[in-house]
């Protein structure tokens, strides 16, 4: 087994990004104004009672560019450069800081992760106006870690004995890195035309009673330096095309569909007859689920296609693996004390490589070179055929696990915590899909079920990972199927995929041989970050479907006006 | 170009439609009303009555901001389409607006922000989906509004709505009023640059956005209206600690007129008057507890005017509230027509078709209000008396008729308020007359010393002026022990000769508005101070 995984990785490292310091962090006017601010304050702050001891600047100007098209026009265009800077202060020891999660606390996110933001103005000229904003937010950031200290303190003194005595942070290496992209230039007139012309295909379908049809792209840097002496420059980008389409059934159910191209050229957005023929499509399968039978709760045999498995992945497994989450006394801890211990089926291996840029042609959302608490990235086991390896680690260490593995993630605006990157499934046993629905239909059989369902696609939904919840899941199935004894299949609407953490992974039979990627962004405490996952189609031998929540709004009386134009 | 076209009596949509103006937003505005009209009905229910749509498309045009000399990156963003859908069932004698649940959700129009496209399509979409939803909330508030009569017995005689001749203001909607940007970029930058000679001031912005909107509306009594604005957002912000270790921020946001405002030489004016006051704060002493007369110059008057006489004003017709409690929403002024509520040093006026004034855009400008009536210039206090209200279609007692002024608001449908809120001094004074008027009654209470109050509410910035000699002092840390009160009005003693205006965009209460005011002495007022301790001085010396 172990030899799969080295060939698997020889395959990744073909097909990884493996960037150059195409720049010197010495000539980059941000990340000297940042450092020269950065020595200058923490000489001094150093010295504070309670000292700061740990200081890092997050800089990041980025040119963003979105456009919003509904019902043939635009609704939404905006071109600007965002530049702002976060400052992340730690104070008190690294045994125990001003970050610890207080136990008799119910902070909100915000309240608990939110670091302070300040817009920046350019970096130009004597740069007096920029260093004055970053010493501003130093102050700013300062005073709410020394504030956050003495709670901490009091919470630790007045309450019970901590699970995880590790230390609440361990520096990170001292990095120095620069790399810059030119600016990827899209032409966003034909990108414009083209989405309109998508849209038109809405029209005169009055069961679509709302769509959009979406572009953004990002493009530019993240500068980092820290109070260890990293000086860090690397490129932010990416661009996404998607569209969504929403109806309702007359019983109130709502149905969405949504398909996302992320890219990070303009080549690799698809064709004009590509787009259009995936509207078409998505078009015509939303008539289907509008009209089909509601799936009414069931525990079924059920094959969660590759799209569908990669966000099971991430939902029931990837954030329980987060290691920042497992420190927490009041988490469910569901594997806190399963290092070692097999967690799945031993032909599964789950990993997790940031460090990757490109996966089958497609680019990953959850790349990056160095994590946003400056360490460098690099793949990390987290399940070894079936057996439970490794947590996702950023710098807040766990017992047994000291170190970070660059996971530590956020958006500018909250502090990082442990997060996936780019997750994958693997399986050293595999077939081709046709023949997983053949297991599939013995399966139902076996079990005298009167059909297996087939889900094409899963999208939010939510784990509780909070001890005093129950441990469960539930995932809304977008798009399902279900096959009969006799092969052939139906679509069915209203249903979610629900069950138990420990359970979930233990019911893999078998894997298909395509495996396929899906790209997002997931919220969670440290706020909004993309985020890549990849996966096979799975066999189950059994999963529970449940019942999707309705809504009392009434369909519309009249059709949508451009129904009405075609009549 | 403008065109009033002022048309006596009640007019069908249909007779109407050739006058309106030839462009994708009434097309799409007419023939989504006309279809919903035709064939928009929930069965066993009332179709509609009256339906009305107001687009507001606003264009931000590119501008310029810099913090001590240096500018910020550029920002331009699309036009942004909002729709607003009123729907109403019945007819003139009982129909289903002037209605609230109570503890339920709160009844309002239904908004359609920021998810309409700038297209025939997209606006056609944008109102069917509001009007589908505003009609069935329509149909069910009318059923609950007829339940509630019976139960409670109610047998008003007094209509819900009289009919008002219907009223269209045509105004060409001309392409938006660039400013020249590179003028803008180093306008910013040259008086931003300014707070780098104030050695403790940390932080000192300056931005100039222009932007253009346009408002089209529609209404099913036959009215509409169309017109464009351009106007331009100044915004200083300054930052420091005062020289007893307070932080402090002295700030100010105006909205400038295009057309008629001398963009440098008004910026630079206020820029200059926030370094003033930042010097002033700085240096400002602890203030102490304080009874006595006190001079509010226009900025703060403006706070006296729109707590104290604007919101009291709004809401002559109160709400029929289904859980039986009386409407807190509607203003204290309804039942106080031919009293006395303000002093007679002063005159107020609202005057809807005021566009500008001194270079200050008014948002409060209305040629036709949210009804489709005609604006009316109201005087409504003379004498220290209550002459007259703003008033909608909607009755509040026998014989009243709409003065135009039913405006939507994000929270109510149109609903009685003021527009451009002017008040005039009956006997104007100089600013140096006020301040000795203001000595010679202090001196009267053998006080030590008096207030000028400069802009309130949230920055409170005072100076004392002593009895003595008359020099001014800066003071801070002092707030009002109760805000003002009704009898504030009353005690105003004199007024200035020189007003200043102030606009507010549309808030959840209230719609675009303006105030126009002089400064303001007042007989009594009383202060106390602030419980605050000083900031914690910055842990590293300021770069």
């Amino acid at each position: 087994m172990k030899k799969l995984i080295l060939i698997l990785w020889v395959v990744f490292l073909a097909f990884g990004s493996f960037a150059q310091q195409n720049c010197s962090v010495a000539d980059e006017k941000p990340l000297q104004l940042l450092s020269a601010e950065m020595k200058r304050s923490f000489k001094t702050l150093k010295k504070l009672k309670p000292p700061v001891y740990y200081l890092s600047y997050t800089y990041k100007e980025i040119f963003r560019t979105s456009l919003e098209i509904h019902d043939g026009g635009i609704v939404w265009k905006d071109q600007q450069t965002d530049a702002r800077l976060a400052v992340l202060a730690r104070v008190g020891s690294p045994k125990m800081d001003n970050t610890r999660k207080l136990k008799k606390a119910d902070a909100s996110w915000n309240e608990e992760y939110g670091l302070p933001v300040a817009q920046m103005p350019k970096a130009d000229h004597d740069g007096l106006s920029f260093t004055r904003a970053v010493w501003r937010a130093t102050q700013k950031a300062v005073e709410k870690a020394q504030q956050d200290f003495s709670t901490v303190q009091a919470d630790a003194q007045t309450s019970s004995d901590r699970r995880d005595t590790s230390d609440d942070f361990v520096f990170p290496p001292r990095s120095a890195f620069c790399h810059t992209e030119s600016v990827e230039q899209f032409d966003l007139q034909r990108i414009e035309q083209l989405l309109l012309k998508a849209s038109a295909l809405t029209q005169g379908k009055p069961f679509v009673l709302d769509s959009s049809f979406l572009f953004s792209m990002q493009n530019g840097s993240r500068y980092f330096v820290d109070s260890v002496g990293t000086q860090l420059k690397t490129p932010v980008r990416f661009a996404r095309l998607a569209f969504q389409l929403a109806g309702q059934t007359a019983d109130g159910q709502s149905v969405e569909r949504f398909k996302a191209y992320d890219v990070l050229t303009e080549a690799e957005l698809p064709s004009e007859q590509e787009l259009l023929a995936a509207v078409e499509n998505e078009i015509l399968i939303l008539q289907q689920i509008l009209s089909a039978p509601i799936q009414e709760p069931i525990a079924v045999p059920a094959i969660l296609k590759n799209r569908a498995m990669s966000v099971f992945l991430h939902e029931v497994l990837g954030h329980r693996l987060e290691g920042t989450a497992l420190k927490d006394d009041m988490s469910s801890e569901t594997f806190v004390q399963k290092i070692g211990q097999q967690i799945m089926p031993s032909f599964l291996t789950v990993i997790d490589d940031p460090s990757l840029a490109y996966f089958k042609g497609h680019p990953l959302r959850g790349f990056y070179e160095y994590d946003d608490e400056g360490v460098k990235s690099f793949p990390v086991t987290l399940v070894e055929n079936g057996v439970l390896k490794n947590f996702l680690m950023n710098s807040t260490p766990l017992e047994g696990m000291p170190r970070s593995n660059a996971h530590g993630r956020g958006e500018l605006s909250r502090r990082a915590v442990a997060r996936m990157g780019n997750i994958r499934i693997l399986s050293s046993q595999t077939v081709p899909y046709e023949e997983l629905e053949k297991q599939l239909l013995e399966e139902v059989n076996k079990q005298g079920k009167p059909y297996g369902l087939i889900v094409e696609d899963l999208s939010g939904g939510f784990t509780f990972s909070q001890a005093r919840m129950p441990q469960a899941f539930t995932l809304k199935a977008d798009l399902v199927y279900r096959l009969y004894p006799d092969g052939h299949k139906e679509p069915v609407r209203g249903a979610k995929v629900g069950g138990s953490i420990l359970e979930a992974f233990n019911a893999i039979l078998n894997a298909a041989d395509d495996e396929d990627v899906f790209n997002g962004v997931c919220g969670a405490e440290s706020g909004y970050v993309p985020q890549a996952n990849i996966a096979p189609s799975m066999l189950f031998s059994g999963l529970n479907f449940e019942k999707k929540e309705k809504t009392p709004e009434k369909l519309p009386l009249l059709p949508p006006p451009s129904a009405e134009v075609k009549k | 170009m403008k065109k009033l076209v002022l048309l006596l009596g009640l007019f069908p949509l249909q007779l109407m439609a050739a006058a309106l103006p030839d462009n994708i937003y009434f097309k799409a505005m007419k023939d989504e009303m006309d279809r919903s009209f035709k064939q928009l009905h929930l069965e066993k229910n009332p179709k509609p009555f009256y339906i009305a749509y107001r687009l507001e498309k606003t264009v931000p045009l590119r501008g310029a901001e810099a913090s001590l000399g240096e500018l910020f990156a550029d920002h331009l963003s699309s036009p942004e389409v909002t729709a607003v859908v009123t729907v109403s069932v019945g007819n003139n004698q009982q129909d289903s607006l002037g209605v609230q649940d109570g503890n339920q959700t709160w009844f309002m129009p239904q908004w359609n922000y920021g998810s309409v496209a700038d297209s025939y399509k997209g606006i056609r979409q944008a109102l069917w989906q509001k009007t589908d939803k505003a009609y069935l909330q329509a149909t069910e508030m009318y059923e609950k509004k007829n339940a509630y009569k019976r139960l409670k017995q109610l047998d008003e005689t007094l209509p819900d709505i009289v009919p008002a001749p219907v009223s269209s203001y045509v105004e060409e909607v001309a392409a938006p009023i660039g400013v020249d940007e590179t003028m803008l970029k180093e306008l910013v930058q040259r008086l931003s640059a300014e707070g780098k000679k104030i050695p403790y001031l940390e932080q000192f912005y300056v931005s100039l956005h222009p932007s253009h909107r346009e408002i089209y509306f529609l209404n099913s009594r036959g009215s509409f209206f169309q017109y464009g604005q351009d106007r331009i957002l100044l915004e200083v912000r300054s930052s420091f600690r005062t020289k007893r270790g307070y932080k402090r921020a002295v700030s100010t946001a105006r909205w400038l007129d295009t057309k008629t405002a001398d963009v440098p030489r008004q910026a630079e004016e206020e820029v200059t008057r926030i370094l003033q006051r930042v010097q002033s704060v700085y240096e400002a002493k602890q203030g102490q507890a304080y009874v006595g007369p006190v001079l509010l110059m226009p900025n703060a008057a403006a706070y006296l005017w729109v707590r104290m006489f604007a919101m009291p004003a709004m809401g002559a017709k109160p709400l029929l509230w289904l859980d039986g409690a009386d409407d807190k929403t509607s203003g204290q002024f309804k039942n106080k027509i031919g009293m006395r509520v303000a002093s007679n040093a002063v005159s107020i006026y609202d005057r809807p078709h005021l566009k500008a004034y001194n270079g200050t855009f008014l948002s409060g400008f209305t040629p036709v209000d949210d009804e489709g009536i005609a604006t009316e210039d109201l005087t409504l206090v003379t004498g220290g008396v209550l002459r007259d209200l703003p008033r909608s279609m909607r009755p509040a007692k026998k014989g009243d008729k709409s003065n135009g002024h039913g405006r939507l608001s994000p929270s109510y449908f149109p609903r009685e308020q003021l527009t451009n809120l002017v008040i005039e001094a009956v006997n104007p004074l100089s600013q140096q007359e006020l301040e000795d008027k203001l000595l010679e009654r202090c001196r009267s209470l053998e006080l030590e010393y008096c207030y000028i109050l400069h802009s309130l509410p949230t920055d409170n910035q005072l100076e004392r002026i002593y009895t003595q000699d008359g020099h001014k002092e800066p003071v801070d840390q002092l707030k009002f022990e109760t805000d003002f009160t009704a009898r504030s009005l009353r005690d105003i003693v004199a007024a200035g000769g020189t007003a200043q205006a102030f606009s507010s965009d549309a808030n959840r209460w209230m719609g675009d508005s303006s105030v126009i005011t002089p400064a303001l002495l007042i007989e009594e007022m009383e202060l106390v101070p602030v419980q605050a301790q000083p900031d914690k001085k910055p842990f590293v010396p300021m770069p």
